[in-house]
């Protein structure tokens, strides 16, 4: 089917009428009638199942998509000839820090009524419930991710989103909407920190491709504030695509956006842009009165995602909610919430709020940059692994690539004849800007025990300053062992100091291959992409071989780093000494450190730097909670005392007398002397500020009603 | 007057979930936070199925240190009066705390009813808290202030939120209790 956008508009009519017209105009029932005949021939049923936004925090907030508009979609799928619909959505990050998120809980709340205008019962279903693997690629972003069988098997996949702003990404339309398909709860987690959430919704759609799309633009949420703070706007609009990159293309033009301002979508609008012979019916005119969040915001909330700790803290900080739909969980927040959400997301529009928020965004973002540079720098265990999937496709990777790799890099070992050795026997030399290196250590371990522990195919996982990455083993002999595969690795800045300014993770994907011998084992991997442009070339060899009761090691390579425009100005004016100085320590150390992490590997000892992102559904534990936890554990026995803090926040009444601060058993009063001045207003909004979020954090932990 | 209010959504029948919060709190309760025990110590069931249950809740939050020998722990926890209809769909219930009884009124009603088409329950639970300033009177000045705060603290706060926790707790039992009977 060719692909086809409908824009469905009139300003005196209802959302029903607009359904229907965007449904007839975009060739909708056309569209999905053979699907059906032919799942009913089959099996002589058929299946659908609708993904709406559930983002609501109100009834009738314009961030979730109207259910009554869902519903009267269920009885036309019904008149089809679908013989069961359903509703589907899972938990998302929300879940973690409001009540009555539960799927069927929060449906129930923002209105879905379990049956349709027709008087249809409908189900609404989790789809986290019916999960299982092997839905996705084995190399992808979603590897080890699985997804609801129901959704996977149903014969109409539909995702009916609201029409709304969002400061992560300029807009949030089907493609965001799409991601309340995945099982885990912490969707920002899972999907958006650890991940490129662009490749995520496009490998969902490969996965299990939607059939038909819709837009719920009759009272859409718009202004600065996004998803936070929807504004409604009576938009009288619904869209209808055959394909939600589409909508969502669409969708964002009738916003005045630019579709690719948002990272969520992009990677799928860029696959449909070129769709043959596209059908856009009706107006593309921007909606009138509609307000965007700033660039400025979507930007800053960017870099404040960087900071994870901290966009965990503040994301429950700046929700507006309905509290008796769905009251914090944790008081901390809702005192926060009380005080911070509105002036987050002030003014008509929301303008005042972001242009604030956005400084705090930046603020929170250039301290996760201080703090990745120092981690580094000093403290590498501080930072977070990286998570970073295979960005080719293994099979793409012909054998002819794999079998030139030998070929290719064993005459540049040449290049190093010659070239004497330093103290710590590492060669080196200057090749086209790149730097061609080796070095050796004797390994006081027999071939056969150091290969058992040290397998050749996962050399590259234990060098120094691994910061993660995925490999894909494409080929194996007789035995198992993996002969090819394809690898991306990231390691920290090289040289580290380049994190001091602007230096970024070296982020490189390779094709490899391995082979054994009877005394000599060796792998030779080549570059073939880099993702974020760190690097030009790093190739290589290492080769262990047997040499007497030890092993030798031997590491060549090729590298050639970009250097971030600080470090290349500086690299310009430095002298060839200089110079030469700074790559033997560069090269020294990273021998040093190699070659110590193989021996640890070699004894079972683990290397890996930095720390690893939970598996767990809900993620870790949130800031809030471990804020709680922290002062649990440090507040004194006995507890605080909660009368001094009243009496803080309180303050004294005019005339009061002063209360004694002691009465002995004779029943004389103590007093305290006048002592320090009170502090001026600053100081006692300070001392109120601290002592509420003191007593939040202890109701948090439990050890405060 | 301080009102309070708690909603929760769970996805059993609101039937099953009132026989559940009606008959299964010395179960549940003492699972819950902070929560020793729950007893109940007067019960009386009418023909008409309508019942009214006294429910000792014995709890045990920690305690500011202002508070150290103004609240004992046997003067922590409450007595729940309650009074169920007979279709189970709503409980009329009055707190009598052990701390301060003669200066709390504490009431209010819950009511069960059908949400999710039938599939399950929206249970509110509401209620107002009065406390009377004469009788604060009797306290000493310094624990007035702490005294007052603790209690509503003690009932706007930890009820609630032990009411959800109930609520919660007896769905997961009759989902437990659901998947033995629908096992082969």
């Amino acid at each position: 089917m060719p692909g086809v956008v409908a824009i469905a508009h009139d300003g005196k009519t209802d959302g029903a009428v607009l359904l229907d017209r965007a449904l007839s105009l975009s060739g909708f029932r056309e569209a999905m009638a053979p699907r059906i005949a032919q799942a009913l021939a089959e099996r002589g049923a058929c299946s659908a199942i609708v993904v709406p936004a559930l983002d609501g925090f109100a009834a009738d907030s314009p961030a979730r998509t109207n259910p009554r508009l869902v519903e009267q979609l269920l009885d036309v799928l019904l008149d089809l000839g679908v013989t069961d619909v359903a509703v589907g959505s899972t938990r998302a990050t929300a879940a973690l820090w409001l009540e009555n998120r539960d799927v069927f809980v929060a449906a129930d709340l923002l209105g879905y009524r379990y049956e349709t205008p027709a008087g249809w019962p409908y189900d609404v279903i989790d789809l986290s419930e019916d999960a299982e693997p092997g839905a996705f690629p084995s190399w992808g972003p979603l590897a080890d991710t699985d997804l609801s069988r129901a959704w996977r098997d149903a014969d109409l996949r539909l995702v009916f989103s609201a029409n709304r702003t969002d400061d992560d990404d300029g807009y949030a339309l089907t493609l965001s909407t799409l991601l309340s398909v995945l099982p885990r709860t912490d969707k920002d987690y899972h999907y958006r920190y650890r991940l490129d959430v662009g490749d995520v919704v496009a490998q969902l759609l490969a996965a299990a491709p939607v059939h038909f799309a819709l837009i719920d633009a009759v009272v859409s949420g718009h202004g600065q504030a996004g998803g936070r703070r929807p504004i409604p706007l009576a938009t009288d609009t619904v869209i209808a695509a055959s394909d939600p990159a589409l909508a969502d293309y669409v969708g964002a033009l009738k916003m005045g956006l630019d579709p690719f301002v948002s990272a969520l979508a992009a990677t799928s609008l860029r696959a449909v842009r070129s769709t043959p012979d596209l059908a856009i019916l009706g107006s593309v005119d921007v909606y009138p009165g509609w307000v965007n969040p700033a660039p400025a915001l979507v930007a800053s909330t960017a870099v404040r995602r960087g900071f994870v700790t901290a966009d965990r803290a503040i994301r429950p900080v700046l929700q507006h909610v309905d509290r008796e739909l769905f009251p914090f969980r944790h008081p901390a927040n809702d005192w926060l919430n009380r005080s911070l959400a509105d002036v987050a997301s002030a003014g008509p529009t929301g303008e005042e709020g972001a242009a604030l928020l956005s400084l705090v965004n930046l603020a929170a973002g250039e301290l996760e940059k201080v703090g990745e540079a120092w981690g580094v720098v000093a403290a590498k265990d501080l930072l977070r692994q990286s998570d970073a999937p295979l960005n080719i496709d293994p099979d793409a990777v012909t054998g002819a690539q794999y079998d030139a790799i030998a070929g290719e890099l064993l005459p540049q070992t040449e290049l190093l004849r010659g070239v004497a050795a330093d103290s710590g026997g590492v060669r080196w030399r200057f090749d086209d800007g790149a730097v061609l290196f080796d070095g050796a250590r004797r390994i006081p371990l027999p071939f056969e025990a150091f290969t058992d522990a040290v397998p050749i195919h996962r050399t590259i996982q234990f060098m120094n300053d691994y910061a993660g990455g995925r490999a894909l083993a494409t080929a194996r002999d007789d035995t198992g062992r993996v002969t090819r595969q394809v690898e991306r690795n990231l390691y920290l800045p090289q040289p580290n100091y380049t994190a001091l300014g602007g230096g970024v993770t070296i982020d490189v994907t390779k094709i490899e291959t391995m082979d054994y011998g009877p005394r000599r084992q060796r792998m030779f991997w080549k570059t073939v992409r880099s993702e974020n442009g760190s690097a030009i070339a790093d190739d290589g060899i290492v080769t262990f071989e047997a040499l007497g009761d030890d092993t030798l090691v031997t590491i060549w390579g090729r590298q050639h780093f970009a250097l971030p425009p600080l470090w290349a100005a500086i690299d310009s004016q430095i002298t060839a000494d200089m110079k030469a100085a700074l790559v033997t320590e560069a090269y020294g150390r990273f021998f040093q450190r190699t070659f110590a992490n193989l021996e640890a590997v070699a004894e079972g000892r683990d290397v890996r730097i930095g720390r690893p992102w939970t598996e767990a559904s809900q993620a870790e534990a949130l800031p809030v909670e471990r804020v709680a936890d922290a002062v649990r554990r440090f507040t004194p026995e006995g507890g605080f005392d909660l009368s001094a803090m009243v009496k803080r926040v309180l303050g004294k009444g005019p005339g009061a007398t002063p209360e004694p601060v002691k009465i002995d058993s004779d029943g004389f009063r103590h007093f305290q002397s006048s002592g320090p001045p009170e502090p001026g207003p600053v100081g006692q909004a300070l001392t109120v500020l601290l002592s509420d979020l003191r007593h939040a954090a202890r109701v948090d932990s439990g050890g405060e009603r | 007057m301080k009102a309070f209010r708690c909603l929760v959504g769970v996805r059993h029948p609101p039937e099953r979930v009132a026989l559940g919060v009606r008959d299964w709190m010395a179960e549940v309760g003492p699972n819950l936070e902070n929560v020793d025990t729950v007893i109940t110590t007067a019960r009386l069931d009418r023909p008409d199925g309508a019942a009214s249950l006294v429910n000792e809740w014995r709890v045990t939050p920690a305690l500011p240190a202002a508070l150290d020998g103004v609240v004992t722990r046997d003067m922590l926890g409450w007595l729940d009066h309650a009074e169920w209809a007979a279709d189970l769909g709503a409980c009329k219930w009055r707190i009598e705390p052990f701390f301060m009884a003669e200066a709390i009124d504490c009431k209010g009603v819950t009511r069960f009813e059908s949400a999710m088409g039938g599939r399950g329950a929206r249970v509110t639970f509401e209620g107002q808290l009065d406390i009377d300033p004469a009788a604060l009177a009797t306290l000493p000045v310094v624990w007035r202030g702490p005294a007052s705060i603790a209690v509503e603290m003690l009932i706007s706060t930890l009820i609630p939120r032990n009411f959800r926790k109930c609520v919660e707790a007896v769905s997961v039992l009759l989902e437990t209790e659901r998947q033995l009977t629908s096992a082969p």
